[in-house]
C-alpha cells in the first residue's frame, strides 16, 4: 500500500465519520422543522388562542387542546405522586440500608422491571389493575386515569430508582462520617446531609421518570379508556396527547387541518418535555452551587 | 510509664484493646491513659493503626460491619462499649476532625448550625453559638461577610478550621483529630497548630500526626505505635529527647517510616 492510498483511506474514513455526525444533527433539525412547518400550517387555519383555550377535541369541528393536555398532565401527575416517594425511598433503602442478599436481588429485579415492553404493561392494566380499581371503588369501568397513573408509575420507577440510587450512592462517605461524628442519627444524616447532597441527581431522576411518563403512548392508549370528554378526576376516562396522535395519525387525510393539528399537538408535547428539562436543570444548578 | 512530671487527671482509660478487621488484627493489646485538657499525639509509620485507634474512641467503627473489638475504653469512668451507652451522645461528647477537610455541602453558617440542631440546642441560641465557634477557630474575621455562602468555596485551611468550629460548637469534652493538617499548606498548618494550643485550655485533644515537628510543637504526651502495638507512651519531651525503646529512637531519628 503506497502512501497515496493510505492518505485516501484516511480521508474516506474522516468523511464517513463526519457524515455520521452531521446526519444526527440533520435528523434532529429535520424533525424540528417538520414540526414547526406543519404547526404553522395549522395555526394559519385555527387561531392559536382558540387551540390552547378550546375545551373540545373533535377534529371535524373543534380543535381544543385543553382536554388532551389536562389528560396528559393528570395522568402524569398521578404517576409522579406514586412513583416519586416510592422511587426515592427504594433508592435510599438500596443504597443505605439493604445488605447482602436483599440488595443482590433487588437491584436486578428493578432493572428487569424496565425491560418489560410497554404493551405488556398496558395488558396488565387491562386484565389486572383496571378490574381491581373497579372492584375497590365500585366503578363500572376501571379504564381510567388512575389506572394509567399506576401503570406509568410502574414504568417510571426503574428510571427514578436507578438514577436516584446512583446519586445517593455518590454522596461521599467523608461527609456522612462528619455527620455521625457530630452525634447525628442515621435518619438526620439521611435527611439533612445525604438527600440534599444527592438532590441534583434526584431531580434528574424525577425528570427522566416524568419524561418517560409524559411521552409514553402505548400503555395509556390501552389502559385509560380513550374518552375525549374533559377529565374531572382520577376516575375519568381520558385520552392523552400521545394517545390522540397515535390513534388519529393513521386515519387522518393528508394535508388537512386535522393532519396539521396533530403536528401542533406534537409540538406542545415537545415544549412540555423541554420546559421540564430546563426547569430541572435550573433547580439542579442552584443546588449544585453548594457542592 | 506513669512516671510523668506533669500532674494530670485521666479522662480516657484504654485497656487491653484489640481490634480486628475480619481476620486481620490491627490493634494489639493497647493500654493507655489519656490526660484531661492535654494534647496527646499519636505517631508511627503509616498503616500502624493510629487512625483505627482514634476511631475506636468515638465508636466510628460501628459503621464498619467487619470490625471486631475487645477490651475496654472508659471515658469519664464510663465504659463506652456498654450497652446503655447512646452512641450519638458519645459522639457529641467526643468530637472528630478528619484528615481531609469535609465540610457539608451547605453554607458556612449551616455547617455549624447543623450539629446544634441535631443535638437539640435551643433555636435562639444557635446564631450566637455559631459566631462564638467561628471566633474560637480563628475564622470569624475571614468569613463574617459571607456566612451564607457555600462552605466549599473556602480554601482548604479555612475549611479545616470550619470543621473544627462545627466540632467545638456542640461543646464536646474531647476532640479527636486525624492528621488535620496533612492536606494543608504550611501557613494554614501553622494557624491550626496555634489553634490547637489555644483549644487545649478547654478540651482534651488527641491528634494523629505524621509530622514529628508538629507532635513536638503541639503535644504534651506522645504515643508511638508500631504494627498495631503501643511501643512507648510518655511525655512528649521524654519521647523526643530520651526514649526508652530503641524502636522509638530509630523512628524519631527517621531511620524508618
Ligand atoms: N475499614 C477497614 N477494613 C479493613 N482494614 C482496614 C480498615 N481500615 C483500616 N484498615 C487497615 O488497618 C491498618 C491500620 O490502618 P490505619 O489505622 O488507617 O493506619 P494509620 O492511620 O496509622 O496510617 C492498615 O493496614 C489498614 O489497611
Ligand atoms: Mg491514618
Amino acid at each position: 500500500m503506497n502512501s497515496k492510498q493510505r492518505v485516501r483511506i484516511d480521508k474516506t474514513f474522516k468523511y464517513l465519520f463526519q457524515f455520521a455526525g452531521f446526519a444526527c444533527i440533520g435528523i434532529l433539525v429535520g424533525i424540528f422543522i417538520m414540526l414547526i412547518y406543519n404547526s404553522v400550517a395549522f395555526f394559519i387555519q385555527i387561531k392559536p388562542l382558540d387551540f390552547v383555550t378550546g375545551t373540545q377535541w373533535n377534529p371535524s369541528l373543534h380543535f381544543g387542546l385543553l382536554p388532551l393536555l389536562a389528560s396528559t398532565l393528570l395522568v402524569t401527575f398521578g404517576a409522579m405522586i406514586i412513583a416519586i416517594p416510592l422511587g426515592i425511598c427504594t433508592a435510599l433503602f438500596i443504597s443505605e440500608y439493604a445488605t447482602g442478599v436483599t440488595k443482590s436481588i433487588l437491584k436486578p429485579a428493578i432493572e428487569m422491571l424496565s425491560a418489560i415492553p410497554s404493551v405488556v404493561i398496558g395488558f396488565l392494566g387491562i386484565v389486572v389493575i383496571s378490574p381491581g380499581i373497579s372492584a375497590v371503588f365500585g366503578l363500572s369501568n376501571g379504564l381510567n386515569s388512575l389506572n394509567g397513573a399506576i401503570l406509568l408509575a410502574i414504568m417510571a420507577l426503574p428510571t427514578i430508582i436507578t438514577v436516584a440510587e446512583d446519586a445517593i450512592h455518590a454522596v461521599p462517605l467523608t461527609i456522612k462520617e462528619a455527620s455521625y461524628g457530630l452525634g447525628a442519627t442515621k435518619w438526620s444524616t439521611m435527611k439533612s446531609i445525604v438527600l440534599p447532597a444527592a438532590y441534583p441527581g434526584i431531580i434528574a431522576a424525577v425528570m427522566l421518570g416524568m419524561g418517560r411518563a409524559i411521552g409514553e403512548t402505548m400503555t395509556v392508549l390501552m389502559a385509560t379508556g380513550n374518552s375525549l370528554a374533559f377529565p374531572t378526576g382520577f376516575f375519568s376516562s381520558i385520552r392523552t396527547i400521545t394517545a390522540t396522535i397515535a390513534i388519529e395519525m393513521g386515519e387522518v387525510p393528508f394535508q388537512t387541518t386535522h393532519y396539521h393539528g396533530l403536528f401542533a399537538l406534537a409540538l406542545i408535547l415537545f415544549l412540555i418535555t423541554m420546559s421540564i428539562n430546563v426547569l430541572a436543570e435550573r433547580i439542579a444548578n442552584r443546588i449544585r452551587k453548594f457542592q | 510509664m506513669q512516671t510523668t512530671k506533669i500532674q494530670t487527671k485521666t479522662i480516657i482509660d484504654i485497656s487491653d484493646l484489640n481490634l480486628f478487621f475480619g481476620e486481620k488484627q490491627v490493634l494489639k493489646n493497647i493500654g493507655m491513659n489519656i490526660a484531661e485538657k492535654m494534647v496527646t499525639a499519636l505517631i508511627g509509620p503509616s498503616g500502624c493503626g493510629k487512625s483505627t485507634l482514634l476511631r475506636t474512641l468515638n465508636r466510628m467503627h460501628d459503621l464498619s460491619p467487619d470490625a471486631h473489638i475487645s477490651g475496654d475504653i472508659s471515658i469519664d469512668g464510663q465504659n463506652i462499649f456498654h450497652k446503655n451507652i447512646i452512641v450519638n451522645n458519645l459522639r457529641k461528647k467526643v468530637g472528630m476532625v478528619f484528615q481531609k477537610p469535609n465540610p457539608f455541602p451547605k453554607s458556612i453558617y449551616d455547617n455549624i448550625a447543623y450539629g446544634l440542631q441535631i443535638n437539640g440546642f435551643s433555636k435562639e441560641k444557635i446564631p450566637q453559638i455559631v459566631e462564638e465557634s467561628l471566633h474560637k477557630s480563628y475564622l470569624f474575621e475571614e468569613v463574617k461577610d459571607k456566612l451564607h455562602e457555600p462552605a466549599t468555596r473556602l480554601s482548604g485551611g479555612q475549611q479545616q478550621r470550619l470543621c473544627i468550629a462545627r466540632t467545638i460548637a456542640v461543646k464536646p469534652d474531647i476532640i479527636l483529630m486525624d492528621e488535620p493538617c496533612s492536606a494543608l499548606d504550611p501557613l494554614s498548618t501553622l494557624k491550626i497548630e496555634e489553634l490547637i494550643l489555644d483549644l487545649k485550655k478547654d478540651y482534651t485533644i488527641v491528634i494523629v500526626t505524621h509530622n514529628m515537628q508538629q507532635a513536638v510543637r503541639v503535644s504534651d504526651f506522645t504515643a508511638f505505635m508500631y504494627l498495631g502495638e503501643l511501643v512507648e507512651f510518655d511525655e512528649t519531651i521524654k519521647i523526643f529527647n530520651n526514649p526508652e525503646k530503641q524502636l522509638t529512637k530509630n523512628y524519631i531519628n527517621g531511620h524508618f517510616g
